[in-house]
């Protein structure tokens, strides 16, 4: 783990776009292949791709937060995928059923995806992108700010819950620090989480936290492929 | 939004590996397979049933990049992306034409008299990244059968489908995605405009219920 100021002082020394990552981003080329998206999986894919092509092109942020919720919730993720990809074996295996009681059975074998790794594999990919990122050591003038968030109800903390705000102040104070620095490499926060940090059905910032990521100069965007598109990863 | 082409290589299967195998002797100018980088994405777990990468040299033009071929079905490849390999960044414009230049230099004269053929195909938005199967399912049977120039009680009722359908399942498509999917469809310029605001609209009215209840 690193603390913000050697996360800032790495930068400084080698400039490159930051990409921060919510919980939700970490988990989610497992979690959106239950509603049969991969657009998570494919953006992962190209983050691959280009950290092995040349590492310096950016820098992925997590906050120790992140890595924490991950293990907490990785096994349900993997069980709703799981889930999803055995129905779907269930139903080839009904079409495969209705077509051999009509006496024309299809030639084909019926799916048994649930057999496959594929699972596994997403995690391996979410894994080994992950490994490259900077885990972000916590840093208690975040947690305060983030209590204080909480206590005044303001967003992402607005329903009572803390841990959205402690990554929320986690980058918004690398991002200030940067900016002190006079870093010019754009600084991205990406969050599919809806509730606390969407503008209502928009990805874009809800306008009570814009002000925070603006005088920073943090962007938003509401999933991971979309924030790899304009980095032009 | 960018606007990238596809560059995607076709044919049966073992004809396609072998024409991948050969492709790393023709290579000229500059231009070289990246071994070594598809070693360091193998020690990150990555390019499992095969990846290639080809490095181009840096160009007037544009900055030296690689490009990363990877397997889509094995019947088909496609290019998965195409990476600096300083620091200054690609354009839309330099990306797609190193597309080009591989597929020229390289790719079409290796391909000629076999069965393997290649193809850049324009940008297109994917519902696929934005929409459930559902959603889309019906976003697409909606544009195929309506009256484009004045929508029809039926159609009205299909277009509602559709919103409500994205709504439920909290789907990521905005209006400035539907507006390109639908001009890529072939729809008037005034009808994609009006739909894309009455989508927006809708999906901000379905928010705003939905937050009244949970209050």
């Amino acid at each position: 783990m690193t603390t913000i100021d050697q996360t800032v002082a790495d930068l400084v020394q080698n400039p490159r776009p930051v990409l921060c990552l919510d919980t939700c981003e970490r988990l989610a080329a497992i979690e959106e292949l239950s509603v049969g998206k991969v657009s998570a999986i494919e953006a992962l894919v190209k983050i691959r791709n280009v950290l092995a092509t040349n590492p310096n092109r950016m820098l992925l942020v997590l906050t120790e937060l992140v890595q924490h919720e991950w293990n907490q919730n990785i096994s349900n993720v993997q069980e709703k995928a799981a889930k999803f990809v055995r129905t779907i074996d269930e139903g080839s295996q009904s079409v495969h059923k209705a077509w051999a009681l009509l006496d024309e059975p299809l030639s084909s074998e019926p799916s048994a995806y649930a057999e496959s790794e594929l699972i596994g594999n997403l995690v391996a990919l979410t894994e080994s992108v992950m490994a490259q990122a900077n885990l972000l050591d916590n840093e208690t003038v975040c947690f305060e700010r983030a209590m204080n968030r909480v206590r005044a109800k303001r967003r992402p903390a607005h329903k009572g819950m803390i841990k959205d705000a402690i990554h929320l102040e986690h980058y918004l104070e690398l991002s200030s620090r940067l900016q002190s620095n006079g870093y010019q490499e754009r600084r991205v926060f990406v969050s599919g989480n809806r509730s606390d940090f969407w503008d209502g059905s928009e990805s874009r910032i809800h306008s009570e936290m814009g002000p925070d990521l603006q005088a920073v100069g943090l962007e938003f965007f509401g999933d991971l492929r979309s924030a790899v598109g304009s980095l032009r990863i | 939004m960018r606007a990238l082409n596809d560059l995607v290589i076709r044919g049966a299967s073992p004809e396609v590996a072998a024409f991948l195998q050969r492709l790393e002797s023709r290579l000229t100018d500059g231009w070289r397979r990246g071994h070594e980088l598809e070693l360091r994405l193998r020690s990150m777990g990555g390019g499992g049933k095969g990846a290639y990468c080809f490095c181009s040299p840096e160009h007037p033009e544009r900055p030296a990049a690689a490009l990363w071929l990877q397997a889509r079905s094995p019947k088909e490849w496609y290019v998965a992306n195409i990476v600096p390999l300083g620091k200054q960044d690609l354009t839309d414009e330099q990306y797609n034409l190193l597309l080009d230049e591989f597929e020229q230099r390289f790719l079409k004269p290796l391909s000629s008299g076999t069965s393997v053929h290649s193809e850049i195909l324009p940008p297109r938005t994917r519902l696929a990244d934005y929409l459930s199967p559902e959603a889309a399912q019906l976003l697409t049977a909606f544009s195929a059968t309506a009256n484009r120039a004045a929508l029809n009680p039926s159609d009205q009722q299909h277009w509602r489908h559709f919103i409500v359908r994205a709504h439920q399942d909290e789907s990521t498509m905005d209006a400035e995605v539907l507006k390109e999917w639908l001009t890529g469809e072939g729809w008037p310029p005034n009808a994609c405009a009006e739909l894309a605001d009455e989508y927006e609209s809708a999906r901000q009215l379905l928010w705003s219920y939905d937050e009244e209840l949970r209050c």
